[in-house]
């Protein structure tokens, strides 16, 4: 596997000033990173035959306030990295039956949408509900596995606003888009780990456009963050052998209706001339 | 207000005549308000036409269906089938309560489709759907409009775990050109949600004639596309969304990936080390 290279250089960093134990952690902290990230103090600890206390110094030490913050940037750094086939091998999809399977899946998207709803920030709503509603044109652009996220966001929010366009952010030619977008525009970015490249060059040229710009994600370590004006994020409790963009879409889900909710009649008349045209060229079964 | 629910209608007009008069006034009052009376209880509805909560039940059974649950499910099913974006406005009228009121309603509204979803599913049709997905020679996903996404997320992901899968737009009719040369035994699997373009079954026809193996995934087995599937999953919705959402449709279709993904195996590995190869050699990640 791997190293983890932030935590890396942070525990390089550190090293020195660590006592022995703390050593001895961190070495089986990097050597073994898809292992300690499911471990609870008392695990860790005894994986190197230290004391819970040890383990509880150790973070400090490295200025995570707590074990959970650790264990969070250690499974952020595990998402980005692993390949396919660790991510087979990390959470091997062995199971005991098919309806256990079942329970055990739906049990984790349920999980990952309590998660979303304990975490997300109503103020941070409410600005990218005003950032939408001012903007003359929306860009919502996804990548790879987000670009189904970004599809769902694009093609609801035309329902409910004019001047939206869904874009794949692996085109490049995506770019000659951005390039004649008029200067109130907005754009949203959906970017789900791993993060492509080519997703971050485009966040990057339309942060050096001077756009508005909308980051929704699924953690807080999302390379993007630094381009965004305003984040969302949708953190994952778990690492996803698939990804399962459940969480996001509920996230976006929730954010349309309530940006529904406040342009209130105004959407009317757009609905009514995309119904007249539905219509005249029968569109919808029955 | 909805312009006529044809099959319910259809239902009560040739029934109508055999009603009594309670169940008359039942009928009438069930089309002048289907929006309302789809969240009513028996003694609502009773309440509302000034009859008893017995008659109500009466009529139900008189209309052919077992229990008042299922009326409903009639009811709503077609309601969410006809009903206009303006009409579903005025039904789950987004009015804001407070920001966190809305975020809880919204949230639970996800999880009640998500373990509906979970109860209803049938795991011996995940089965077959499953058994069809592995050795079909080729896969196509097809979704339009809405579903789209949900048969992008299908695609792509299914892509990470077998060769030869195409995503295909179906309000795209170019997408007919790329059915035709498909192999035997290639296996279409079509996404839909309410309410249903008829581009996308158009496409369902197609594919019927070309005699692929069909599944389908949809959000209720009224679904028109339901006659030509060989097999149907649905995650069926307990309410008619203002904006669809497929929150639920995803859940369903990340299970039966990974299920896929444990039947494959060592075919698995072999696939997923190409492609890790091909994105190192290209650096496509970050980091």
């Amino acid at each position: 596997m791997k190293k983890a290279s932030t935590l890396q250089k942070i525990i390089d960093e550190k090293f020195e000033t660590l006592a022995a134990k703390g050593k001895l952690l961190a070495e089986y902290v990097l050597s073994h990173p898809d292992k300690a990230v499911f471990m609870t103090t008392r695990q860790l600890a005894a994986a190197v035959g230290a004391s819970e206390a040890t383990v509880v110094r150790f973070v400090r030490q490295l200025g995570f306030d707590t074990y959970a913050l650790f264990i969070a940037t250690l499974r952020d750094l595990i998402d980005r990295e692993l390949t396919l086939i660790e991510r087979g091998e990390l959470k091997l999809p062995v199971h005991g039956g098919d309806d256990r399977e079942l329970d055990r899946l739906v049990e984790q998207d349920i999980q990952n949408i309590n998660a979303m709803h304990k975490s997300v920030d109503v103020e941070v709503v409410k600005k990218i509900r005003t950032a939408m509603k001012a903007a003359s044109r929306i860009y919502v652009m996804g990548s790879r596995l987000s670009y189904s996220s970004a599809h769902y966001m694009g093609w609801t929010l035309s329902k409910i606003k004019d001047g939206v366009t869904i874009l794949n952010g692996s085109d490049s030619t995506t770019m000659d888009r951005m390039v004649f977008a008029p200067a109130d525009s907005l754009v949203i970015v959906i970017a789900t780990s791993r993060y492509p490249n080519e997703l971050i060059r485009l966040g990057k040229i339309a942060h050096r456009q001077g756009m508005n710009q909308v980051l929704i994600t699924d953690s807080p370590s999302c390379p993007l963050i630094q381009f965004s004006d305003h984040v969302l994020v949708a953190p994952q409790r778990s690492i996803p052998y698939l990804g399962s963009p459940v969480s996001l879409i509920s996230l976006i889900h929730y954010l349309l209706h309530t940006l529904a909710g406040e342009l209130g009649e105004a959407i009317k008349p757009h609905q009514e001339r995309l119904e007249q045209a539905y219509l005249e060229n029968d569109i919808w079964f029955n | 207000m909805i312009s006529d629910s044809k099959s319910l209608q259809s239902l009560l007009d040739k029934k109508f005549d055999a009603l009594s008069s309670k169940g008359k006034l039942l009928a009438k009052c069930v089309l002048s308000k289907p929006d309302k009376a789809v969240f009513m209880t028996t003694r609502q509805l009773g309440a509302e036409a000034g009859v008893s909560e017995a008659t109500v039940i009466r009529f139900v059974r008189q209309l052919g269906f077992d229990t008042y649950a299922q009326f409903i499910t009639a009811l709503r099913d077609l309601i969410d089938q006809r009903f206009t974006l303006m009409e579903r406005g005025r039904m789950t009228r987004p009015v804001m309560i407070s920001e966190d009121k809305e975020l809880d309603w919204l949230i639970s509204q996800d999880i009640t489709n998500i373990k509906a979803m979970h109860k209803r599913v049938d795991l011996e049709v995940v089965k077959d759907v499953r058994h069809l997905l592995k050795e079909s020679p080729r896969v196509f996903v097809v979704g339009a409009r809405l579903s789209y996404c949900c048969a992008h997320y299908m695609g792509w992901t299914l892509g990470k775990i077998r060769s030869n899968v195409s995503i295909l737009n179906g309000s795209d009719r170019t997408c007919m050109d790329q059915m035709v040369f498909a192999p035997d035994g290639t296996t279409v699997v079509i996404i839909a949600t309410t309410r249903y373009p008829n581009e996308l079954i158009r496409v369902g026809k197609i594919a019927r004639r070309n005699n692929f193996n069909q599944i389908l995934i949809t959000d209720s087995m009224s679904c028109p596309l339901a006659p030509f599937s060989d097999h149907v999953l649905a995650a069926p919705l307990t309410t008619v969304p203002f904006l669809g959402n497929p929150a639920c449709i995803i859940s369903l279709i990340h299970y039966l990936l990974n299920c896929l993904a444990a039947d494959m195996k060592d075919e698995l590995k072999a696939h997923q080390e190409r492609l890790e190869q091909a994105y190192l050699e290209n650096d496509i990640w970050f980091n």
